[in-house]
C-alpha cells in the first residue's frame, strides 16, 4: 500500500503539471473564439461565440504568414538535416584531430546574440538579393539549427556500432549503398525525432525572421508581432489567439508522430 | 584532418559560413568603431567595450540576464527530471500526458507572449484569481513582474527539458537498476548514482541549451512587458535592441554583443568541463 500511495502522489503531480501547462492555452482556445470586446474580459468561455478571427486567417496577410511559415520551416528542416547528417557521421565515425573542438565551436553559435546579428544579416541578404525571401529566413536560421541537428543526430548515431559499418563494407557495399540501405533505415527514428526539433524551433522564431523579411516572405510569428500595439485595444486579440491556435495544429501532429521514437529508446546515450 | 573528413563536415560548414562566420566578422569589425548610421564609421579601437562596461544600465542588464539564467536552470531542470521520471511510459495515458506536456513547445513564442500579457495584466484572470486567494499582483510592480517571467519561461521551457531527459531515461540499460534493487539499494541511492550517472549527456544537453536560449531570451519578456518599470525585465537582447539598435548606434550594439557572446561563451565552456569531467562535449 506504501507504493500505492507514492505513485498516486507521483500522478497528482503530473496532473498538476498538466494543468498548469493546459491553462494558458485553454485561454488562447477559448479567446480566439470570444467576440473582441469580451476577449478583455475574465470570462471561462465565450459568452458570445464567434468564429470571425478564423474567418480572417483565410484571407490577406494571415493567410501569406501561414503559407510563408510552412514553407520556411519545411525547407529549413530539409536543408539543415542534408547538412547535418553527414557531418554527424563525421564526428561520429572518424575521430580527428580537432573533433572535440570543432564540435564545441558548432554548439556555441547558439550564443550568437541575435540583436547583434541583425545589421549583419540585412547587409548580407539585401546584397545578395535574398532579402525578404523565404531562402532568407531558412539560411538565418540554420544557424542555430544546423548545430542543433548535428547534435541530435551525432547523439543517435554514436548508439550505432561501427561493427555495422564494417560488416557492410566486408559484404561489398560501397558507403553510398551503405548510406542508402543501411544507415538510413536506422536512423530512421533518429531522423524524425531531429526533424520535430528543427522544425519547431524555425516555426517559432521571430526575431532573426522579422530583421531579413518585410513585405512577402514574413513568417507568422512577424505577423503576429505587427499585432502588437501600444495600446491595449490597438492589439489583435482575437486573430492573435486564432493565429496561436491554427500554428498548433502541426506541431501536434509532428508530436503525435514523433512521440513513439523519442519514448522507444534510441538516444542521447552517449553524446 | 583528411579530404574524406572534410567533405562530410563541408554542407555545414558552408551554412554556418554565410549565417554565423561572416556576419561574427562584421560585428566584430564594427565593435571597434564609432559607427552610427547615417555617418561615417570611424575607428575608436576599445572605446565602444570601456564605454559598455561602465555603463552602469549595461552593466546592470547583464547581472540580472546572468540572474534570471540561474533562477531558470535552478527550477527548470530539476522540474523536467521529475516529470520525466514519473510521467506514466506505458499505457494509454502516456501518449495524452506526452503531447500535452509538450503543447508550449509548439506554440509560436509571439503567441505565448500574447496570451500572457492578457492573463497578466491588471484586470487579466491571473490577477483576479490570484487576489482571490489574498495574493495582491500587479504587473507595475519589478519583482513580480522578474518572477511572471520567469514563469512565463517555465512553462515554456520545462517541456523541453521533460523531452530530454524522458529520451535519456528511455535509453538507460535497466539491468544495473534491477541488480541494485536485488542487492538491497534504496530508491533515493538507485537515482543518485545510476540514474543521473546514466542521464549525464542529456543533462548537458538539457543545461547548454537552456543556458543559451534563456541568455538570450526576447520574445516573450518584449511583449509581456517591454522592458518593465525600472528595466526590470531587461536582459541582454532587450538591451542591445533598445540602446543601441533604438539609436541605430551600431559600433556600441556590437560591443555590447561581443562582451555578452564571450562571458556566455565562458560560461559554457565551465558548464561543459563541469557535466563531462573534463572530458568535453563528445565524452573522448
Amino acid at each position: 500500500m506504501k507504493i500505492n500511495i507514492k505513485r498516486s502522489l507521483q500522478l497528482a503531480f503530473i496532473v498538476i503539471v498538466i494543468i498548469v501547462i493546459l491553462f494558458p492555452i485553454y485561454w488562447m482556445v477559448q479567446s480566439s473564439f470570444k467576440e473582441k470586446g469580451e476577449i478583455m474580459e475574465v470570462t471561462f468561455y465565450p459568452h458570445k461565440f464567434t468564429t470571425s478571427h478564423y474567418g480572417a486567417m483565410a484571407t490577406g496577410d494571415w493567410a501569406r504568414a501561414i503559407t510563408n511559415s510552412v514553407g520556411i520551416s519545411l525547407l529549413n528542416t530539409v536543408i539543415c538535416l542534408l547538412a547535418a547528417f553527414p557531418a554527424a557521421y563525421a564526428f561520429t565515425r572518424f575521430r580527428f584531430k580537432a573533433d572535440t573542438h570543432l564540435f564545441f565551436w558548432f554548439i556555441v553559435n547558439r550564443l550568437a546574440p541575435p540583436a547583434a546579428f541583425l545589421v549583419p544579416f540585412f547587409i548580407i541578404f539585401l546584397s545578395t538579393g535574398l532579402y525578404d525571401t523565404i531562402l532568407a529566413v531558412v539560411l538565418a536560421h540554420s544557424l542555430f539549427n544546423v548545430p542543433l541537428g548535428i547534435w541530435i543526430l551525432s547523439g543517435f548515431m554514436s548508439d550505432i556500432p561501427t561493427e555495422v559499418d564494417e560488416a557492410a563494407f566486408i559484404d561489398g557495399h560501397s558507403r553510398l549503398s551503405f548510406f542508402r540501405r543501411i544507415l538510413l533505415p536506422l536512423m530512421r527514428p533518429a531522423i524524425g525525432v531531429t526533424a520535430f526539433f528543427l522544425w519547431m524551433f524555425s516555426w517559432t522564431e521571430m526575431l532573426l525572421a522579422s530583421a531579413v523579411t518585410r513585405n512577402i516572405a514574413f513568417p507568422l510569428t512577424v505577423q503576429l508581432l505587427v499585432t502588437r500595439g501600444s495600446l491595449m485595444y490597438g492589439v489583435l486579440w482575437g486573430e492573435a489567439a486564432a493565429a496561436g491556435v491554427i500554428s498548433m495544429i502541426p506541431g501536434i501532429i509532428l508530436l503525435i508522430f514523433v512521440r513513439r521514437y523519442i519514448t522507444r529508446g534510441f538516444v542521447l546515450g552517449r553524446i | 584532418m583528411k579530404t574524406k573528413t572534410w567533405m562530410f563536415l563541408l554542407p555545414a560548414l558552408a551554412l554556418l559560413a554565410i549565417t554565423a562566420f561572416i556576419p561574427f566578422i562584421v560585428v566584430f569589425n564594427y565593435s571597434f568603431h564609432s559607427l552610427i548610421a547615417g555617418k561615417e564609421a570611424t575607428f575608436v579601437g576599445f572605446n565602444q567595450y570601456a564605454r559598455a562596461l561602465t555603463d552602469p544600465r549595461f552593466m546592470a542588464s547583464m547581472g540580472r540576464g546572468l540572474g534570471f539564467c540561474a533562477l531558470i536552470l535552478a527550477i527548470e531542470i530539476p522540474l523536467g527530471l521529475a516529470i520525466a521520471k514519473f510521467i506514466p511510459k506505458r499505457g494509454k495515458l502516456a501518449a495524452i500526458a506526452f503531447v500535452l506536456i509538450s503543447l508550449p513547445l509548439v506554440v509560436p513564442w509571439v503567441t505565448g507572449g500574447l496570451m500572457w500579457r492578457l492573463m497578466l495584466r491588471s484586470g487579466g484572470v491571473v490577477p483576479v484569481l490570484l487576489s482571490n486567494v489574498g495574493i495582491n499582483f500587479s504587473i507595475e510592480h519589478p519583482t513580480q513582474l522578474f518572477l511572471a517571467v520567469v514563469v512565463v519561461d517555465a512553462w515554456h521551457w520545462v517541456p523541453l527539458v521533460a523531452l530530454i531527459f524522458t529520451a535519456g531515461y528511455a535509453a538507460m540499460p535497466k539491468e544495473p537498476i534491477q541488480a541494485a534493487k536485488i542487492d538491497g539499494a534504496s530508491n533515493w541511492r538507485i537515482f543518485r548514482h545510476i540514474e543521473l550517472h546514466a542521464l549525464k549527456f542529456p543533462l548537458l544537453m538539457a543545461v547548454l541549451i537552456r543556458f543559451m536560449d534563456s541568455f538570450r531570451i526576447f520574445d516573450e519578456p518584449y511583449i509581456i512587458a517591454g522592458d518593465g518599470p525600472y528595466h526590470c525585465v531587461e536582459f541582454l537582447s532587450t538591451n542591445v535592441y533598445g540602446t543601441t539598435l533604438g539609436a541605430f548606434n551600431f559600433g556600441y550594439g556590437a560591443a555590447c554583443s561581443l562582451i555578452y557572446f564571450f562571458l556566455a561563451l565562458a560560461i559554457v565552456f565551465v558548464l561543459i568541463m563541469i557535466i563531462t569531467r573534463g572530458r568535453g562535449v563528445l565524452g573522448r
